[in-house]
């Protein structure tokens, strides 16, 4: 099956887009699709491959088109004809013919032979990456030659790894004696959870024996808690008698220091309180009462010191009153005053000087006498007429300038010129007498050197190598098609030959054996035994007949005879079968004889077509007849190099003629040219080099006018900025005239208004200053005038001179006013002291009273001496009724001491003072509680084993683990077992591979091979290595095995076996499309050649499809591959 | 009237699946003959049965643990707090095992024997009796007593019934004559696959394993309430499982990368998720061997898209790799050598001299993984899986 057509519909970025593989046919059908990156070539790979297999669901190349609008269509060439097809996007019913009509994808399935997508890409197709994995591949496979053999089939590569890791997940599984595999690991694990598991488990005998124990501790804990109570018990009794007795002793001791005490009731409780704090209060009270009087005292001596100034106070009323007056504009009238007293004559100054100032310079701008109010012009209106001054002046410089330029541009305009005829034909002729190439002497000089070389390159050739030239050259390809056609012929011959020999020599072999067994078993046949009796039975008849003695030992030895013949009849049964079997396999071999001459004899006759085409390509080649074919292309090559230098001096023969003449023609039109344009024939330009002066002048008056016009295009310029200027001027005149009018400078000029600008500016500044200080001097005036009017009466209450300035004034005041009123004050302050010091003697003492009076009241009916300091009564009061309340308290702590305890029992305690005997009873219960607290861990430590090994589950959880070990064990087994035998399968089927193959396949990749290298690997051979062979290339007689090889040699050798995996296809089931991309890339000149041979060859048994986008491989295939249809993608 | 059935509890019997390694699978599952029969006191009490009834292999073994007979002791005393009797027969496996030990496990528990075959409660007598021995060759039958006239005469059979595929006979006993005793109702036990058989008034049933403990085991996972009245008897499953075994096919048709395959992986594992069961799936993956890629690639996938399910986890997967059919003229590839090497009795005697190897290494309770009656799977198996490898390793680059 071949692509004639290939569609691209709707596919990737095209539309409607058809790549023609040609109709195929010739003697190689190959296509070079040839396209810049990113044309299409992937896009076109992938097109085929979706037409054969159908569109992925996620697809790559639906940015144009969606998925479901995808489409592609073929034409392919089968053996029942052509088919037309077409792949849609559609889920079910994709694969169609040109109508649209659903088609059986097992129409396709046959044509690929069952291959699948991934099967056909790799089988079929071969990239630079596929190409160096496979060279990887042979390294990794250390040249195993069912592994080379398949990857060269299949195209599939990374065996060697898959089967290493297959090998080591086995081992990792269990290998013998192998300590740290998983089975080795998990066994070991096995054991611990099995050690748990026996640990967990609470067997019922185990629970027996650990309830017993809980038990057993239970009871003991029992019987020393009794005990250690008992001890306690005993204890307590004994320390509550030795309290009682002491207790008694204590109440004694209290009764006597009792008998000494006052009598008298028990004082109240609060009674120390209140006396302390009465005996305080007194003490107090009395130091208060004697500092309220000196206060007194202190007091009076004050007052008698100060005298009052009620006019003073006055003073400070009417200062008050002015102070708080306030000026017209509201501010403080002393504050206005104030200020105008210190400011008022600098200010009358300063605008006295202001008004001097303006006058004089009013006289400057506007003549003497001006009044400066006259002159002074408003800011706005300054700025105005100013602005229009500065406008008038400014345009008027403007139009001088332009008309100055204009002037300037009128004297460069030169004089007028014109261009004679005949100039451009001149220029033209010259330009084209230079184009020329320049030195002929060179190449005169070239074409010597070709000639030599054609000379050189024609030496040992025939002398008629021309005219076989001429006739035509076979090509490359030609002859070693004819090479390789009477190769193969011959091979075809010694085969044949040697089988014929092989049979002979088994014939010969045959019949030495058959007539060896003959000799040696001394067979008898039937024949013989069948003679034996006839003889028999003639001498017997003949005895019967004649009954004599000659003839009786006759007839006794003939049947002697027979019986011995029928003996070893008997005998040889065996032989004879043996014989027969021999003589069936002679007859067999000898019919093998008689094929293998008929065989030797057509391939004889085979042999005389090719050898006659390789005798006429000698012929053409100018070789003798019987010269071997492998001679053919050195000659070839020799012949194509003459000729192309024979044809390169001819060439460059004629180019030299040609351009002598070109040259002759072009310098007789430049004199023409010259001659017309001087208009004289007795002038005319008799040289070239006089016509070249003749044209430098013409082309400097060319310049001269060029640049006259030039300079009447800028005088046409200035001329319109001219015009401009003087409007503007004109303008700007009319806006001033219109500022100054009604105005006093409006007579005096532009100039001068600009020059006095500055002027009136400093004229109007000045007058406003005048008037500013005038108005300020008023105020200042009217604020001293308020004032004085105010303070008279002040001042005359004061003493002081009419004229005395605002701030002596009120200096004056304010002190006599401060100090009338400080004095007052103080007689105030002095008066209220002595008035509460006086309240604060009498209260004081009648505090001490009522202190007195609670004394009295907390020692009534008690036994105290007269003058008794009362704190020391009262201290003497209170340790008696101390003593009886101690008395009572341990009264009753004796009798509760006793509660609980037997009268009896505690009584006997009471009167034993054995001195140990309460240690010792403490020391029976230190003892007894150790041992209690012994027994009760020991119970705790029974319980906690107890719960322990119910807590645990019984094992439940170690069982399940041990459940999931095993069944993880049992799933790993399971699983290295499968992969052993899957390792063996596959180990199986690389064998196979390699018995099946190797023969052809070796054969076709060595040749392969050898060509790739350019002889440089003649042979491929298999070693056998352990149960296995491995692949081995010979070079210079020496074996180097294939993982040993260059890695770009490994990659020749990967190609090698592709084509011979391909050949092996084709030739078990037919041929297909194979498709290349780019895989010469990394390939030299030499090696790409060889690789365009080799897909060539492979385009003599099915159609080779290569992607390139280098343009010098195109070039190179056409030349290598004779008829290559080139595809161009836009 | 209301009774709860169920046998073969085997309480305190592991779960055999890897799945169990998964910590929170792990901790879920924890004693999980236990919490099942946490269940199916529950469910007792929730339906407020009049009893429940135990057909045989309480236990797995003659020797349990003491923690396992409090385990049951346990949930039989709840039982006891609700007033709910519970009648139980030994099994083949607990046949030996001596429940009174330590005394009464429950004052809720009556052990029917030949000795005291039947306990009278409401209107409903309850035969039974159980193996006295591990294996009993006869049928239990003859020994039941007869059915009491006016009651509801319910029978406990622990019985291998008429010798089902892959069991050996345990008191083995027809159907028809169980149909023939006169019985209202047979609650059996023995055999771990539910079935229901109904006939001449008389309901059989077989309720299966509550709770499966392999993919071996995947058609149980309840108990049986049987409600016995006037309009006659009816059984219902009532499911009980934590974690339910199921095998699943998962087609890979039509997928081109890993993407698709992780779709369907999920689709697959979603689809089978319960409510309130966890699920230990096995799947079968079906498709060429470009659909099913690197099988060991494909068991990671599946076990991580099972991360993502909550509820389900994966047992294991095993690729089915569909071989296309070849005709003659079809090319033929490694796959085909490896099948054809395969088949040469050579090849069979070297894998039995392989595995005889490793089955002796292997601890004895797993040799049976590597039997020889079962070479031929794995000879096929290991072929199908090592040419998946193999096609797959390259375009997979």
């Amino acid at each position: 099956m071949r692509l004639r057509h290939l569609d691209l519909i709707r596919y990737g970025r095209f539309t409607e887009h058809r790549l023609d593989f040609g109709p195929g046919g010739g003697e190689t059908d190959v296509t070079i699709v040839y396209g810049e990156n990113e044309a299409g070539k992937s896009t076109a790979f992938s097109a085929w491959l979706d037409l054969l297999f159908g569109l992925p669901l996620q697809h790559p190349y639906d940015f144009v088109h969606a998925r479901k609008d995808l489409m592609v269509g073929a034409t392919l060439d089968t053996e029942e004809g052509p088919l037309a097809l077409r792949r849609t996007g559609q889920r079910q019913g994709s694969l169609t013919d040109e109508n649209g009509r659903a088609m059986d994808e097992r129409r396709l399935s046959l044509l690929l032979h069952g291959l699948d997508r991934d099967g056909y890409r790799t089988r079929f197709s071969l990239d630079d990456e596929v190409l160096r994995q496979g060279g990887e591949e042979i390294a990794r496979a250390k040249g195993d030659l069912g592994q080379l053999l398949h990857a060269g089939s299949t195209g599939l590569s990374g065996f060697a790894d898959l089967l290493k890791q297959a090998e080591q997940e086995i081992e990792a599984f269990h290998k013998p004696r192998g300590r740290s595999t998983i089975l080795a690991d998990r066994r070991n694990r096995l054991k611990e959870i099995d050690a748990a598991l026996a640990e967990a488990r609470l067997d019922p005998r185990r629970f027996d024996t650990l309830r017993r124990e809980v038990e057993n501790a239970e009871q003991a804990c029992r019987e020393a808690t009794a005990l250690r109570d008992e001890a306690r018990r005993q204890l307590a009794l004994r320390e509550a008698a030795d309290q009682r007795r002491d207790l008694a002793r204590q109440i004694d001791e209290a009764r006597v220091a009792l008998s000494g005490s006052p009598d008298g009731p028990d004082l109240p409780e609060d009674a120390m309180t209140r006396v302390s704090v009465a005996v305080d209060r007194i003490a107090n009270a009395q130091e208060e009462k004697a500092e309220a009087e000196a206060t007194i005292e202190k007091a009076d001596e004050l007052l008698s010191e100060l005298t009052p100034d009620p006019e003073g106070i006055s003073i400070g009323e009417m200062l008050a009153g002015l102070e708080d007056a306030e000026f017209d504009d509201g501010e403080s009238l002393v504050a206005r005053a104030s200020l105008a007293d210190a400011d008022l004559g600098r200010r009358r100054e300063e605008r006295d000087n202001s008004r001097m100032e303006a006058r004089r310079l009013a006289a400057a701008l506007a003549g003497d006498g001006a009044d400066p109010a006259a002159i002074v012009l408003p800011r706005e209106v300054r700025t105005g007429i100013r602005e229009a001054a500065q406008d008038v002046r400014e345009t008027a410089r403007s139009r001088d300038h332009a008309q100055s330029a204009l002037d300037d541009a009128r004297a460069e305009l030169g004089e007028v010129e014109e261009m004679p005829e005949g100039a451009e034909a001149l220029a033209d002729a010259l330009d084209a007498l230079n184009a020329l190439p320049e030195d002929l002497e060179v190449l005169t000089r070239d074409l010597r050197e070709r000639e030599t070389e054609a000379q050189h390159a024609a030496a040992g050739l025939p002398p008629n190598w021309r005219a076989l030239a001429n006739a035509g050259l076979p090509t490359t390809a030609e002859l070693r098609e004819a090479e390789r056609a009477l190769k193969t012929e011959d091979d075809k011959v010694a085969a044949a030959e040697e089988k014929l020999r092989m049979t002979q020599e088994k014939l010969a072999e045959l019949d030495a054996a058959l007539d060896g067994e003959r000799l040696a078993l001394s067979v008898v046949s039937d024949d013989e035994i069948a003679a034996t009796r006839a003889e028999r039975e003639r001498l017997w008849s003949a005895h019967r007949s004649a009954l004599q003695r000659d003839t009786a030992d006759a007839f006794e030895a003939a049947m002697r005879g027979d019986d011995d013949a029928r003996g070893r009849y008997a005998r040889s049964a065996e032989g004879r079968v043996r014989l027969a079997r021999m003589k069936a396999d002679r007859m067999m071999n000898a019919a093998d004889a008689e094929r293998r001459k008929t065989d030797l004899e057509s391939a004889r006759e085979r042999r005389i077509a090719p050898t006659e085409i390789v005798q006429r390509l000698a012929m053409r080649l100018g070789l003798d007849e019987d010269i071997a074919p492998s001679a053919f292309a050195e000659r070839l090559e020799a012949m194509k190099t003459a000729l192309d230098a024979a044809l390169s001096a001819e060439q460059l023969m004629g180019d030299l003629h040609a351009a002598r003449q070109a040259r002759s023609e072009a310098e007789e039109e430049v004199i023409d040219a010259a001659s017309g344009i001087s208009g004289d024939t007795s002038e005319r330009q008799e040289t070239v080099a006089a016509a070249r002066r003749l044209q430098k002048a013409l082309e400097e008056r060319r310049a001269r006018i060029a640049s006259r016009l030039e300079a009447e295009k800028l005088v046409r310029g200035f001329e319109a900025q001219k015009k401009t200027k003087e409007k503007a001027h004109a303008d700007a005149k009319a806006v001033y005239e219109t500022r100054v009018a009604d105005l006093w400078c409006a007579d005096i000029g532009v100039e001068e208004v600009l020059r006095i600008s500055d002027g009136l500016a400093e004229l109007a500044e000045l007058h406003s200053k005048a008037r500013d200080l005038d108005r300020r001097v008023g105020r200042l005036e009217a604020a001293l005038t308020a004032f004085d009017t105010r303070a008279d009466a002040l001042r005359d209450t004061l003493g002081l001179r009419t004229r005395s300035t605002v701030d002596e004034t009120l200096r004056c005041a304010r002190d006599r006013a401060g100090k009338a009123i400080e004095t007052a004050r103080k007689i105030e302050d002095a008066r209220k002291t002595r008035n509460k010091a006086e309240a604060e003697r009498d209260r004081q003492a009648r505090l001490a009273e009522r202190s007195a009076e609670v004394i009295a009241a907390v020692f009534e009916n008690q036994e105290i001496a007269p003058g008794d300091d009362p704190l020391v009564a009262l201290r003497r009061l209170l340790e008696r009724d101390g003593l009886r309340a101690k008395i009572a308290g341990l009264d009753a702590e004796r009798a509760r001491a006793a509660e609980g305890f037997d009268t009896d029992a505690l009584s006997a305690e009471e009167a034993d003072t054995d001195p140990v005997r309460t240690d010792t009873l403490r020391e029976a219960v230190s003892e007894a509680e150790a041992t209690r607290d012994e027994v009760v861990g020991r119970r705790g430590e029974a319980r906690q084993e107890l719960n322990s090994a119910l807590g645990t589950g019984g094992g439940v959880n170690q069982g399940q683990a041990r459940a999931v070990l095993m069944e993880e064990l049992r799933e790993a087994a399971r699983r290295a077992a499968e992969t052993r035998i899957g390792l063996m399968a596959a180990s199986g089927a690389l064998r196979r591979l390699r018995e099946d193959r190797r023969g052809s396949m070796l054969n076709a990749a060595e040749q392969a091979f050898a060509r790739m290298t350019g002889g440089e690997w003649p042979r491929l051979e298999a070693q056998p290595v352990g149960s296995g062979e491995r692949l081995v290339g010979i070079r210079s007689g020496q074996p180097v095995t294939a993982d040993a090889m260059s890695t770009g040699t490994r990659g020749q050798l990967y190609l090698a076996l592709r084509v011979a995996g391909h050949a092996d296809f084709v030739t078990r089931y037919g041929a297909l499309p194979f498709l290349t991309d780019d895989i010469l890339e990394t390939f030299d000149d030499t090696r790409a050649e060889a690789a365009l041979t080799l897909t060539s060859e492979m385009g003599r048994t099915g159609q080779a499809i290569m992607f390139t986008h280098h343009r010098h491989l195109v070039d190179l295939a056409r030349t290598v591959i004779p008829g290559i249809h080139v595809v161009e993608l836009g | 009237m209301k009774f709860l059935h169920v046998a073969d509890l085997h309480l305190d019997s592991p779960l055999r699946t890897q799945a169990a390694r998964d910590s929170a699978m792990g901790e879920h599952l924890r004693a999980a003959s236990r919490q099942v029969l946490a269940r199916l006191v529950d469910v007792a009490v929730s339906e407020g049965v009049d009893a429940v009834l135990f057909a045989g292999d309480t236990f797995d073994s003659g020797v349990a643990d003491v923690a396992s007979r409090a385990a049951l002791a346990t949930e039989l005393s709840r039982l006891a707090r609700s007033g709910i009797p519970a009648m139980l027969i030994q099994g083949n496996h607990d046949a030996l095992l001596d429940l009174d030990r330590y005394g009464p496990v429950s004052e809720a528990l009556t052990v029917l024997t030949p000795d005291a075959p039947t306990f009278r409660i409401g209107d409903a007598s309850i035969h039974g009796m159980g193996f006295t021995a591990k294996h009993m060759a006869e049928s239990l039958l003859p020994r039941y007593p007869q059915p009491e006239p006016g009651r509801w005469n319910i029978g406990l059979m622990h019985t291998s019934l008429d010798g089902a595929a892959g069991h050996d006979p345990y008191a083995p006993c027809a159907l028809a004559d169980l149909f023939g005793h006169g019985y209202d109702y047979w609650a059996l036990g023995h055999i771990h696959k539910r079935s229901v058989h109904e006939a001449e008034g008389t309901l059989v049933v077989m309720p299966g394993i509550p709770q499966g403990r392999s993919i071996r085991e995947t058609d149980g996972g309840s108990a049986t309430l049987l409600e016995i009245d006037l309009q006659g008897v009816r059984a219902r499953k009532i499911p009980l499982e934590l974690l339910r075994f199921t095998r699943v096919l998962v087609d890979f048709t039509g997928v081109a990368d890993q993407a698709g395959r992780d779709a369907r992986l999920r689709m697959a594992l979603e689809a089978m998720t319960g409510a309130d069961v966890m699920i230990a799936a096995r799947l079968d993956a079906a498709g060429s061997h470009t659909e099913l890629g690197d099988p060991r690639m494909l068991e990671a996938q599946a076990r991580e898209a099972a991360e993502a399910v909550a509820g389900v986890f994966v047992d294991r997967v095993r690729p089915r790799p569909v071989t296309p059919a070849l005709d003659a003229e079809a090319a033929e590839d490694l796959g085909s050598l490896m099948r054809a090497d395969a088949a040469t009795p050579g090849f069979r005697d070297e894998v039995q001299a392989h595995l005889e190897e490793l089955r002796a290494a292997l601890p004895s309770e797993i040799r049976d993984v590597l039997a020889e009656d079962r070479i031929d799977e794995l000879i096929e198996v290991g072929v199908e899986t090592m040419a998946l490898r193999l096609a797959t390793g390259r375009s997979e680059q």
